[in-house]
């Protein structure tokens, strides 16, 4: 057994905080009168400032070619414990044992200039990264043609479009050879074909037995690409394991903190904000108020609203839902469905949305809302809300719907017959 | 699998391993002082010819004040190649300085996202300043020549002087620079001292007519030491102060130590405060 190659003992980082903020920096001035009033007021009473613990007593141990995801809710820690694997800031106290060559790449084109070509910017960025300039003419066409900028690299990189900077930055960052590589929200710029590259490129390094480490709030990337998944919330390490069961109690415990209940406490979310969802519930045929919904049981979706004036009636209102699942994709979509007539909504009210037999197989879904009213898109979450399913028996049959389709594929109703079948 | 081991822990690194480390990284050093140079004089009409221009303004405007004007002695040599001479190696060390001194800052965005050494920004800095620098030579010999000095011997002090020089601004950018990371009132404090010493030390003036008592204070300030022989290095004629020098040498070698020192103990906290 060999060691493992990232190893994170008792790991914690704090900050010191003055007052209320924490300050970017200091002036000259500041500490100079913080001293004298320290002075006059004596060493015995020390200053108000306030221990945050951005990380505490983190431990997990990485081995070779594993893909690890780091996921948790914003201010987790996700992005400190990043910063201190790539020794960009050291850590309060614990220790981290790292064998084999660090790559880390927190953001795409760090070093770029724009008054510098693309040429140039190749060569800077590699040796910011940690390349030698001979690797770096070695892999320069490789580079060039990943990026396909070939026309533009003596163009400083100002006049390029933002597509085609990504992509330089991309391509240097992909041909740098770690055996550790530290990936931060890499992902999140660039368009679909761009992700997809980037995706690719991950799954390339792990294949050839160098490990990889990153921070995503893709769920689908994360599930997707990574052998194990860590877990963070508020500095601590709430989950470490295979990637399915990690995810599952992030999505759920997301669900019940900031979830259901406190629609109104979404600050994400577009339209005009008259009239809003406060609430969600999912029933059961019986009318219990349930968490995580059967596959193939009826199940009840009821919407509450509110508004700013109690009496205001919003007139000819289109309701919509729609479902995603895992890797992002719209599975359910239903604004006209839900209200083949158009209805009218006022605060307080709400509308129970019916489906017979869920169609959805076992897994983790979110689910977007959208209230239009007279033509007026009044309030849309998009993705806000994240639900599981867990296996009912749709087909009545005792099996479970097959592993590797949950959480992608929609049930349907069907027969297998061997005679011709009977047309109406 | 390669053999190599890094730990992170809440003590920095050994000085012996940062020294390692930061050989590893000298391309970097190389690119960043290049991206410094080529920055500068991207989308200037005359390009690198602003390195020699401003030199040769600041001496027409000095000869014409103090070499006109105030008829400020210059040694015997001509006014305007005693003061470009001084010019040029006061260039090097200021421009050394207050670039380096601000680097950090103007690096925060590196800092916050990649690791390095970070003594390479405050280098790079002075690299670029360095560069400038033998630009300048390329006018200042051929000037020499022409306001009649001959090349001898004494034109060996040159790269040493200019060693020196980059030794001692390195130090002082060190201490600048970490300064200003954590305090940002040294951005409007580096500019005076520039300023100030810049007339403390023999560039528009010469040695000569500092009072004799205060020549032990004067040479205190190590450029003093050091402009005085880089102008003798150029134009043969002047004097110079051997302790003066000597002075200087062991200032640079102290104020450099103690750059490297203070840099290094602040180093690990860069991106938390920057």
């Amino acid at each position: 057994m060999t060691k493992p190659v990232i190893q994170v003992r008792d790991l914690s980082k704090s900050y010191q905080i003055r007052s209320t903020t924490k300050k970017r920096y200091h002036s000259l001035r500041d500490d100079l009168m913080d001293g004298i009033k320290g002075l006059l007021k004596g060493p015995w009473q020390s200053q108000q400032t306030e221990t945050f613990w951005a990380l505490k007593d983190i431990n997990f141990d990485v081995n070779q070619g594993d893909i690890v995801g780091i996921i948790g809710r914003n201010g987790a820690g996700k992005s400190t414990l990043l910063k201190i694997l790539s020794q960009i800031v050291p850590p309060t106290s614990g220790e981290i044992t790292i064998r084999g060559r660090i790559g880390s790449l927190l953001e795409v084109g760090t070093g770029f200039h724009p008054e510098l070509t693309g040429r140039e910017n190749i060569f800077m960025n590699g040796a910011v990264l940690g390349m030698k300039r001979l690797e770096i003419s070695r892999k320069f066409d490789e580079i060039v043609a990943f990026a396909e900028v070939e026309k533009f690299l003596d163009t400083p990189v100002k006049f390029y479009s933002s597509g085609m900077y990504v992509r330089l930055a991309f391509a240097v960052a992909a041909h740098l050879e770690p055996e550790i590589l530290i990936v931060d929200e890499v992902l999140a710029v660039g368009d679909a074909a761009f992700q997809k590259k980037c995706l690719g490129k991950m799954e390339d390094v792990s294949r050839e037995g160098r490990t990889v480490l990153f921070v995503s709030h893709n769920m689908a990337a994360i599930q997707n690409l990574c052998s194990r998944i860590v877990l963070l919330q508020h500095g601590k390490v709430r989950a470490f394991g295979n990637p399915s069961n990690t995810i599952q109690i992030y999505l759920s415990e997301g669900s019940s903190s900031e979830g259901w209940d406190e629609l109104l406490g979404v600050i994400q979310r577009s339209g005009e904000g008259k009239l809003k969802f406060s609430r969600m519930d999912f029933m059961d045929s019986l009318g219990n108020q349930i968490c995580s919904p059967l596959s193939g049981e009826k199940l009840i979706i009821r919407l509450h609203f509110s508004s700013f004036s109690e009496d205001t009636l919003y007139n000819n209102c289109r309701i919509g839902i729609g479902i995603t699942n895992v890797s992002g994709i719209n599975i359910v979509l239903s604004t006209e469905m839900i209200c083949s007539t158009e209805v009218n909504i006022r605060s307080r009210d709400f509308l129970d949305f019916c489906i017979d037999k869920l169609p959805l197989s076992q897994g983790t879904y979110s689910l977007t809302l959208f209230a239009e009213s007279n033509g007026l898109i009044q309030d849309w979450l998009v993705e806000k809300i994240h639900f599981s399913v867990d296996g009912g028996d749709f087909y009545g049959t005792g099996k479970p719907c097959p592993i590797g389709y949950q959480g992608k594929s929609v049930l349907i109703d069907f027969s297998v017959t061997k005679e011709s079948y009977q047309y109406a | 699998m390669s053999s190599k081991v890094t730990i992170i822990s809440p003590k920095g690194k050994s000085l012996i391993s940062s020294v390692r480390e930061f050989w590893e990284y000298n391309d970097l050093l190389y690119m960043l002082t290049l991206r410094h140079i080529s920055v500068r004089y991207k989308q200037t009409a005359i390009g690198v010819a602003w390195v020699l221009i401003q030199p040769l303004i600041s001496m027409t405007i000095f000869t014409i004040i103090f070499g006109n004007l105030v008829k400020i002695p210059s040694d015997g040599v001509p006014y305007p190649i005693f003061s470009y001479a001084a010019l040029v190696l006061w260039g090097l060390f200021s421009e050394s300085i207050s670039r380096s001194g601000s680097s950090l800052i103007n690096e925060a965005q590196l800092i916050t996202k990649v690791y390095f050494p970070r003594l390479i920004i405050p280098l790079a800095a002075v690299g670029s300043a360095w560069i400038d620098f033998v630009i300048s030579l390329f006018l200042l010999i051929p000037l020499a020549f022409i306001y009649g000095m001959r090349p001898t011997w004494q034109l060996l002090l040159i790269p040493f002087v200019m060693t020196i020089t980059m030794i001692l601004a390195s130090g002082i950018g060190m201490i600048l620079a970490a300064l200003n990371a954590r305090y940002r009132d040294f951005q409007y404090v580096i500019p005076f001292l520039i300023q100030v010493w810049l007339y403390a030390s023999p560039v528009v003036y010469s040695v000569q007519i500092v009072p004799k008592k205060l020549l032990f204070w004067y040479y205190l300030n190590p450029m003093s030491g050091l402009l005085d022989t880089f102008r003798f290095a150029v134009t043969g004629q002047t004097s110079f102060s051997l302790t003066g020098l000597g002075w200087s040498i062991c200032c640079s070698i102290v104020t450099f130590s103690l750059g490297i020192w203070i840099f290094r103990s602040v180093e690990r906290s860069f991106a938390d405060y920057i």
